[in-house]
């Protein structure tokens, strides 16, 4: 001890006063570590709770499927499919080679291209695969490994591709609605979504162990359209061609159920693929047909004359001093015809679409009662039409009126309508004076089948008189039988129409160069029921621009095409259109009956296999099919089977209940809806085959005149849409 | 010489406690690593492995409570040499992990000679300062000679490198040093030195510079998105009284190794702020009981031997702790008895239990009983 105090100062305390410093030091320490616990676990407790909670909780929004757009028979035109994400934490994964067989047996992909992928990021998430499109996500579902996370997202599949695709509309990048029936009906269509809380760790990486559901997610209700795909199908392919034909720049076509206001098809060119939708040209976006207004011309007049007529200021017989062709209502205002008369009667005014006559009549109608007459047919305002981007068109009230303005008003000059309000105008015409209103969706269907809502035909109001509805309805007849409308004479039945021509409208006032040609008929025109409105769009010194010339040969190709696919006698059906009115039913009524033991045999070529045999059935004709013992085996799974043959032809009276017929069949790919069988048209006349052959949207090269002697490709053959036939006829000059 | 006396059962008990506290929070903080990181998806495979080395580090404990701590003064020479022979070869055949190479594999257990040569240092320092206790405060003769091995040790671990290590096993020394005779100057001279060498290493070393700056982004805003950080959370989270054991959300991989450095995080928020408290005062129990060993100790070497042993395991405590409250920057130093810890775990036990042997022989007791003896005379 003695040693020790030989240190001085401090150094003098004894061992057990250092240790006692040291302690009571460390103790501090403690204290202070106490203190910043208290302070983190007491004190701000709560915010680090709440942070905690945050950290580990990872909401995840489960989208519902949006519901499905069906077109009136209930073919699906919008879908779901899923673009399906496969990603891989290799450090997660127990077994490579054995989890890698797995997901490329159900990927149908390259384990060898996984393995390179994984190999390259060995401790992050990687995607390993990405499939878009896939229809069937069942097999993904079922998936449960370890390190492997597969995300599918719903992506909307249009059937159809391009079809309809202005009336459908597109979704965006978030499966929301953009444009037409997808935006208008989006609610109905979106359901709503759920809400799961997943947990997740440190990385990122989901628990692995259930979500908790908030609530979940509800599927979009369906929605059922008044389109019918063929009929779009076919108006689709004329207006392509009319166009490529004629030399526009675009062109429209509308198809609308005269009784009922139903639109049935609808497009403008150019269209566009929302399939494709980035690549595709946005001005094929655009549904022309209500969206873009213009100058009506020609197809106005009607309107003038009807309102002339309902107010008895003329009757049909009426003489109009049409002075020569040329009226001068003032200086540079001169309104000319292409054919100057010096008289016209009233009715020769509108099947020969005098300028003259029809501002000569407008003028003892008056601009109050011409404005008047245009609002009641709907012109100037909105049809009411249930998607978005309706242009009302421009109606100027008479207060507003100049000199000439009502004359060339009357004229459909000055005038701002779109395609569908003029087309529904001229349907209340077609309709003994009746205006529908426009309907685009038939009805809403939720996911479980039950319908939530339906749109029933409305009668906004009427027009004109039955009787004034008759009277026009012969003038229109004139037209094409002797007018300016005569391409638009159809094969079948008689349709009644007016042609429309109008300069279009620039800077520098109205071109000498630029037209537009329009053409809007009926039929049949003893029982009107379906309207198809055509319009080419800027027919620039292209060599024809008349509508009579460029529009109306499209609206009879059109036209037989529809009647040939509903059937002829269907139009005269009151049922026309009818919930229950399936095609089926209209294939069936082509078999007409002379008496009990008569026939004459349908044309089956082309036409499924068992709508063959329903019809065969109803009829109790008997039948053989070639390879087939037993009635299962006439439907097969994937595939269409379509009759290419028939043992007794087409259109030959069957006198013997017992006699038999015998069929071959070709089976197609159920993708494949654009493939049709030639149908046998050898013996028929030039016209006969030309229908036929167009109705199933094959394209037609003619030699010689006459009756049809052979055909290439052969009778039988399956062959895509637009496929050119050669017909060689029998009178070759 | 009486042998008979009892040994602290406080300290054999403190530290019982704590290892069979460690089970559950092993299990528990590991559950989640062991579950993503083994191929089987076995959520206890850690926490079996912890559970052998805990029955290991309970054996250790009692058969060194037997050992007669003298046995260590008579071979210290051959431990520390031994000690400088491991270090040295650990740098030449050592295991690389994590950037260091620290580890000397041993069949199943692989242990860093580190964690023995914190105790073997301390064991030959207590016999130096025993044996020149008459010349230690001369500095050629004592001083010098004594410094030369903790600075050959404190390089040795450095190179590892394991600053944190090399950091307290230099502390406890120098504590260790400051009870002894020695001359107060010397030591100050010696850690004045030694900072700017200090300093100089951790301006070198990247991965230590981005920890200081991390801890100064941390004492500035409080947030940095990182362990600290999400140590940090998982303390707050627990509050008062805990999420309970096993629900930690932090274990999830959001402190990475839950179950070792920042056990005591997972501690805090599964026992919350009265079971983090629970473990200061049990460390600070055994501080007072372990020097109070010292000061009892009827030998120098004891005195020394337990004051340093005691020294290094409140050191390890009071640093781990104190990076996991953000009180200083962040360093990879396990928690003594509670961290899943391998070996390191066993060495420790092993040291208290040398501790306790020290306590039998304490001559407080033998002063007491001689009292007793006295009063009943």
């Amino acid at each position: 001890m003695h040693k020790e105090k030989q240190n001085k100062g401090i150094i003098n305390l004894t061992f057990d006063k250092k240790i006692k410093i040291i302690s009571t030091i460390f103790v501090l320490f403690f204290i202070v570590l106490i203190g910043r616990l208290f302070n983190v676990q007491i004190l701000n407790s709560e915010k680090f709770q709440l942070t905690a909670k945050k950290q580990t909780q990872k909401k995840e929004i489960i989208r519902p499927l949006r519901g499905i757009i069906f077109d009136r028979n209930m073919k699906p035109l919008v879908t779901n499919v899923f673009d399906v994400s496969i990603t891989a934490n290799p450090k997660r994964i127990k077994n490579i080679d054995s989890t890698l067989n797995i997901i490329s047996k159900i990927t149908e992909g390259d384990k060898g291209k996984y393995i390179s992928l994984l190999s390259q990021k060995e401790d992050s998430e990687i995607q390993i695969e990405k499939l878009s499109g896939v229809q069937e996500t069942r097999k993904f579902d079922t998936l449960k490994l370890d390190g492997i996370n597969i995300t599918k997202s719903p992506v909307r599949y249009y059937t159809y591709g391009s079809l309809a695709s202005q009336v459908l509309g597109y979704t965006d990048d978030q499966y929301k609605g953009r444009s037409g029936i997808e935006y208008t009906y989006d609610k109905e269509l979106t359901g709503s979504t759920g809400l799961v809380i997943m947990q997740k760790d440190g990385q990122g990486n989901k628990r692995p162990f259930q979500g908790l559901f908030q609530k979940y997610p509800e599927n979009g209700s369906n929605i059922v359209v008044t389109i019918d795909i063929n009929i779009q199908q076919i108006i689709e392919e004329e207006l392509l061609k009319g166009v490529k034909e004629s030399g526009a720049k675009g062109g429209k076509v509308l198809v609308i159920s005269v009784r009922t206001g139903e639109i049935l098809a609808m497009s403008s060119y150019p269209t566009f693929n929302p399939n494709e939708k980035k690549s595709s040209d946005t001005s094929g976006m655009k549904n022309r047909v209500i969206s873009d207004i213009y100058e009506p011309g020609s197809t106005y007049k009607l309107i003038t004359a009807a309102g002339s007529l309902e107010d008895n200021l003329f009757n049909r017989n009426s003489v109009i001093n049409t002075e020569n062709g040329e009226y001068v209502l003032g200086k540079d205002l001169v309104i000319k015809d292409v054919h100057g008369l010096p008289s016209m009667t009233f009715e020769e005014v509108i099947i020969n679409s005098s300028n003259v006559g029809i501002a000569k009549i407008s003028e003892r109608l008056g601009k109050e009662k011409f404005y008047k007459y245009s609002r009641n047919f709907g012109l100037g305002t909105f049809s009411g039409i249930e998607i978005m981007g309706e242009n009302k068109g421009l109606l100027k009230h008479p207060s507003d009126f100049k000199n000439g303005t009502l004359q060339f008003c009357s004229m459909g000059y000055q005038i701002m309508t779109n395609v569908l309000q003029i087309s529904l105008a001229y349907a209340s015409i077609a309709n003994n004076g009746f205006l529908m209103k426009p309907l685009i969706v038939k009805k809403c269907i939720s996911p479980e089948g039950k319908i939530l809502w339906k749109n029933e035909p409305i009668t906004l109001r009427q027009t004109v008189s039955e009787k004034t509805a008759k009277i026009l309805n012969e003038f229109l007849v004139g037209v094409i039988n002797n007018g300016t409308g005569t391409a638009a004479e159809l094969e079948t039945v008689s349709a009644a129409g007016k042609t429309g021509t109008t300069q279009i409208l620039t800077k520098s006032g109205y071109s000498k160069t630029a037209h537009n040609g329009s053409f809007i008929g009926y039929f049949p025109s003893d029982s009107p029921s379906l309207l198809v409105a055509v319009y080419m769009d800027e027919l620039v010194n292209t060599g024809d621009f008349y509508g009579g010339k460029v529009a109306a040969p499209v609206f009879k190709r059109i036209s037989d095409r529809i009647i040939e696919y509903v059937g002829q006698n269907s139009l005269y059906s009151p049922e026309f259109l009818n919930e229950d009115f399936n095609k089926l039913q209209i294939a069936s009524k082509d078999i007409k009956t002379k008496n009990e033991n008569e026939f004459i045999m349908p044309d089956f070529t082309g036409m499924e296999l068992r709508n063959a045999i329903t019809i065969l059935n109803e009829k109790k004709i008997k039948f053989e099919i070639e390879g087939i013992k037993n009635e299962k085996e006439t439907i097969a799974k994937g595939v269409r089977r379509l009759v290419v043959e028939q043992s007794i032809a087409a259109g030959k009276e069957i006198n013997e209940k017992d006699a038999t017929i015998k069929f071959k069949i070709k089976d197609v790919k159920s993708e494949w809806n654009n493939t049709q069988v030639i149908p046998d048209v050898v013996g028929l006349s030039l016209r006969q085959a030309i229908t036929k052959l167009s109705t199933r949207g094959f394209n037609v090269e003619i030699t010689g005149t006459g009756k049809v002697e052979s055909i290439e490709p052969k009778v039988g053959e399956l062959m895509p849409n637009g496929t050119k036939v050669k017909i060689i006829a029998n009178n070759k000059n | 010489m009486i042998k008979e006396y009892k040994a602290d059962i406080w300290i054999i008990l403190s530290v019982i406690l704590l290892i069979v506290f460690s089970i559950g929070a092993v299990y528990s903080a590991s559950s989640y690593y062991s579950m993503i990181a083994t191929k089987s998806g076995d959520s206890d495979y850690l926490g079996k492995l912890h559970i052998g080395k805990a029955i290991l580090a309970l054996a250790a404990l009692f058969i060194f409570s037997k050992i007669d701590y003298k046995v260590y003064e008579k071979y210290g020479f051959l431990l520390i040499v031994g000690t400088i022979l491991l270090l040295a070869a650990v740098l030449i055949f050592g295991v690389t992990k994590k950037g260091a190479s620290r580890w000397i594999p041993l069949g199943p257990l692989s242990f860093q000679p580190s964690d023995i040569a914190k105790y073997t240092l301390m064991i030959y320092l207590s016999v130096l300062l025993a044996r020149k206790k008459e010349y230690i405060h001369l500095l050629y003769r004592g001083y010098m000679f004594v410094i030369g091995y903790v600075l050959i040790i404190t390089i040795l671990i450095i190179a590892q490198p394991n600053f944190s290590t090399a950091m307290i096993v230099f502390g406890t020394s120098i504590l260790l040093l400051s009870v002894s005779p020695a001359k107060t100057k010397h030591i100050l001279i010696t850690v004045l030195s030694v900072i700017p060498f200090a300093v100089l290493f951790v301006l070198s070393k990247p991965y230590i510079m981005s920890r200081f700056d991390k801890f100064s982004q941390f004492t500035s805003s409080g947030k940095v998105g990182l362990q600290l950080d999400q140590a940090i959370i998982g303390l707050g989270n627990g509050g008062l009284i805990g999420v309970g054991p096993g629900n930690s959300y932090q274990k999830e991989y959001f402190l990475p190794e839950a179950y070792n450095d920042f056990i005591f995080a997972i501690v805090g928020e599964e026992y919350g702020f009265i079971g983090a408290v629970a473990i200061i005062i049990v460390f600070g129990f055994i501080l007072i009981r372990g020097y109070k060993v010292a000061l009892n100790s009827e030998d120098d070497f004891g005195k020394y031997l337990a004051f340093g042993i005691t020294s290094i395991i409140t050191a390890y405590a009071f640093v781990n702790m104190s990076v996991a409250t953000g009180i200083i920057p962040t360093t990879g130093v396990p928690v003594p008895f509670i961290s899943y810890g391998g070996t390191a775990l066993i060495i420790n036990s092993a040291a208290m239990g040398i501790l306790v042997n020290i306590s039998r022989n304490a001559k407080g007791k033998e002063n007491i009983i001689m009292n007793k003896l006295n009063k009943n005379k």
